[in-house]
């Protein structure tokens, strides 16, 4: 790999990226953050290429499926990860609407995170 | 002309009290003078001694002149004008005032003037008698033979009159007649038929044309066999019989299906039959009709969940369908006659809705009452009863519906067990993705800071080793040693890992503590009331109810609260915590809904531009007013709609989809409002809010029904 994939992790949640960020830190990533869909938009339309979008789902303003179903009209070559303790709650034609590459809940398991960012990123 | 009228052939009068059958004959005589005594001059002895020779009875009337006969001879019975020897201008006066077809008349001339008689003809006369020798016997011969013909005459009158009105009447019945009538030839040829049948099976031919149809060209195919099966019946020796009927089903020219009654009679003159055919659609589908009526009343009244009783003026059950027979404990209606006394008087409890509608025709809809099973168990039932009136609006008894409501009433429980459930269920949601989001980074940070352990092990390793080379003193060894420590620290990145790691048990300390919090709001939450009403701070009911619910809502809600000093009542204040809940729960729903809402209409106006942050509010404030206590529930959202605001208390009442609510949220809740003498009010306006109010009184009544 030429160069380090960009992930954007989206929460509302500093702790959360925190230690999402944390986790991550070995994994030959450059980690970038977002605190709502709105920033995350913006991030997309300006910087480099974002490979991977990890989003939680409640946030304030725009709902995480609602950021990822934008992403996938407008980034299409963007993967899309789904992290978020409502799973539940979600409908399921919305998460399909998504396309996600994985649903995972809270708390996770750190393995099988990275499992699936290194599945998503392989597969993008 | 006749000339024995002249008297010169005057045939002999049949013997005296000659055979006649003319009866009374009524004869109107006009004599020449007056009498002494006032009047017209008597006929002389002559005359009269002519008319007795008549074989008949003669009735005479008296005509002075003219006018007076003419009043008279309009008179059917009148038989014959005499005129007995008048003047000629006199007799032609006479003659001149009988109509044309009057009676007839004789004139007697005086002596042999055949002047006069010729003057007579021409005024008129139907023949002339000489007053000469025979004059006695030719009077009478004549007479009977003008009066003869005259009968006949108008006999024969009479009769044709008579046809010819029975021709009119019958060609009136047959046009007129609502059914088709047809004559047919037995080549099948329509003879003749009435406008009906025209109507009814409208001719083909061009207007005009000679109507020289077959009759099967006119009638649908199903009514030609229907005719053709009358005419072989008909052929099988029983011509003459009662016309035959039947039934047949067909459409009409526009191809409706309808159902016409065809009669088919043999006529007796000729080669022909009369058909006569009705369309009995309507009349046929109203019979129909009536008696499937009758078969679906029969079946609901026999099949319906709901018993149905019928009772007299005397509360007498008359009629008691099996649903209120199973209820009742009776069979094959050996119910009727019984009083409803023996079933709806519960002991100790006069209000009967049966009883009330008979004394004075009061209605009653759902009341509930208690009806004595057949089995001697009291049962509560919903009753509805009216009273069924007459045509003058008198009654004639009672119609009551009730249904048994034991297992009614035990869903009920087991829904309102059902709502307490669903909504801690909600709670319990909100709840769990709020102790989730810091589990999440607790958990990662543990795992993390184990890793960072690992890092630091390896790192104590080498100082543990850079000590010892400095206890045993071999500065080769310690400066291998201080390179290794250098190296490691590098390696795992020292600085990075000691600040991260402080940085990491801070933020899960916070993450834990958080826990804590939810832990301790969960617990204020729902600490179990005490079986009785104990005084209850409702600011702490409501704000712990608020924290609890906010965790779920907090994304789109922001919460203002305004409590003022309240005094403590008695209450149960887990119920009241429930209202609170369900009430914030609503109002958080009406604000997503908002939210969704301006979404739409955001990204109907542009995609790019979808709203970003929308947030309601909920504002609860509490205050003391009089002696009641309210707590105010206003939201943002999308309000509701007028139509259902009268029926959000209803149970299982809900606007919300399918699967989203029970419907028996706000029914809960005002049912435990009332349980502390309190009441709900709401007050909302769509695409603005909705302010729910809720008022206790700060001493309740005395009596209550936990639950």
């Amino acid at each position: 790999m030429a160069d380090r994939p960009v992930v954007l992790l989206v929460d509302d949640e500093p702790r959360m990226l925190s230690a999402l960020k944390r986790t991550l830190r070995r994994e030959g990533l450059v980690i970038e953050t977002a605190s709502n869909a709105a920033e995350a938009l913006a991030r997309m339309a300006t910087g480099p290429a974002v490979d991977l979008v990890i989003s939680d789902h409640k946030m304030p303003g725009r709902t995480g499926i609602e950021l990822l179903r934008e992403i996938r009209r407008s980034s299409p070559a963007t993967a899309r990860i789904l992290l978020s303790g409502w799973t539940s709650e979600i409908e399921p034609r919305a998460l399909a609407a998504a396309g996600c590459a994985a649903v995972l809940g809270k708390p996770w398991d750190d393995a099988e995170l990275k499992a699936e960012i290194q599945a998503a990123l392989d597969d993008a | 002309m006749s000339q024995r009228a002249q008297g010169k052939n005057a045939g002999v009068l049949p013997d005296s009290g000659a055979e006649s059958h003319l009866g009374v004959i009524r004869v109107i005589v006009l004599t020449s003078g007056t009498d002494p005594l006032g009047g017209p001059a008597p006929m002389s002895v002559e005359t009269t001694a002519a008319l007795a020779r008549l074989g008949d009875p003669v009735e005479l009337l008296r005509a002075e002149g003219p006018d007076e006969l003419s009043s008279l001879v309009p008179d059917p019975s009148i038989d014959l004008v005499l005129f007995d020897r008048l003047d000629a201008h006199a007799t032609a006066r006479g003659l001149a005032a009988i109509p044309a077809d009057g009676p007839p008349s004789i004139v007697v001339i005086d002596g042999d003037r055949e002047a006069d008689a010729l003057e007579a003809f021409r005024a008129g006369a139907s023949d002339c008698v000489h007053f000469g020798p025979e004059y006695e016997n030719v009077l009478p011969v004549v007479l009977l033979e003008q009066v003869g013909r005259w009968r006949g005459d108008r006999q024969r009158r009479v009769s044709r009159q008579r046809i010819r009105w029975l021709e009119e009447l019958n060609a009136g019945i047959v046009s007129a007649m609502p059914a088709g009538l047809v004559v047919v030839d037995d080549g099948g040829l329509i003879v003749a038929e009435n406008p009906e049948f025209a109507r009814l099976f409208p001719t083909r031919a061009a207007p005009g044309t000679e109507s020289t149809e077959f009759l099967a060209a006119r009638l649908p195919v199903e009514i030609m066999e229907a005719v053709q099966a009358a005419e072989r019946d008909s052929g099988d020796g029983r011509m003459g019989a009662e016309s035959l009927q039947r039934l047949v089903r067909a459409s009409d020219s526009e191809g409706t299906p309808r159902a016409y009654e065809v009669r088919h009679r043999r006529l007796d003159e000729g080669d022909r039959s009369l058909l006569v055919l009705s369309d009995v659609t309507e009349s046929e589908w109203l019979s129909e009709r009536l008696e499937s009526l009758r078969r679906d009343t029969r079946d609901i009244i026999e099949n319906i969940n709901s018993a149905l009783i019928v009772v007299d003026l005397a509360g007498r059950i008359s009629f008691a369908n099996p649903a209120a027979e199973k209820i009742l404990g009776g069979r094959d209606g050996d119910l009727g006659g019984r009083q409803i006394d023996d079933w709806f008087a519960p002991p100790g409890d006069e209000t009967n809705p049966i009883a009330a509608c008979l004394e004075d025709g009061a209605r009653s809809r759902g009341a509930e009452t208690l009806v004595q099973r057949g089995d001697g168990a009291w049962i509560p039932v919903g009753i509805s009863c009216s009273p069924r009136l007459d045509g003058s609006g008198q009654s004639r008894g009672v119609v009551a519906v009730f249904q048994d409501l034991s297992e009614i009433k035990e869903l009920e429980l087991q829904v309102r067990q059902t709502e307490k459930m669903a909504s801690i269920g909600q709670l319990a949601a909100g709840v769990a993705h709020e102790v989730n989001n810091p589990m999440g980074f607790i958990h990662a940070n543990l795992h993390q800071m184990s890793e960072y352990l690992t890092d630091l092990e390896k790192y104590f390793e080498a100082t543990d080793r850079l000590q010892r080379a400095a206890v045993e003193g071999d500065l080769e060894v310690i400066r291998a040693a201080a390179e290794d420590v250098q190296v490691i620290a590098r390696e795992i990145d020292l600085e990075f890992v000691r600040s991260d790691f402080e940085k990491a048990l801070m933020e899960s300390g916070e993450g834990a503590e958080r826990i804590r919090h939810i832990v301790k709001d969960l617990r204020d939450f729902s600490r179990p009331d005490l079986p009785a009403r104990s005084p209850a701070d409702v600011n702490q009911a409501i704000d712990s109810t608020a924290s609890i619910v906010y965790t779920m809502m907090k994304h789109s809600v922001a919460l203002e609260k305004n409590y003022q000093e309240l005094p403590k009542i008695e209450a149960y204040p887990m119920q009241l915590k429930q209202v609170f809940m369900n009430l914030l729960v609503n109002a958080h729903y009406a604000i997503e809904q908002a939210i969704e809402q301006a979404i739409e209409q955001a990204s109907e106006r542009s995609p790019e531009a979808r709203g970003e942050g929308e947030q309601g509010v909920i504002r609860i404030e509490t205050e003391a007013v009089g002696d009641e206590i309210v707590v105010r529930i206003a939201d943002t959202g999308i309000g509701i709609p007028e139509d259902a605001r009268s029926r959000i208390f209803e149970p299982f009442f809900t606007t919300k989809p399918v699967g989203a609510g029970t419907g028996l949220g706000l029914s809960t809740c005002f049912n435990i409002v009332e349980r502390h003498g309190g009441r709900i009010t709401v007050e909302s306006e769509q695409g603005v809010g909705t302010v729910f109010e809720v008022w206790l009184p700060t001493t309740p009544p005395a009596s209550d029904a936990a639950s």
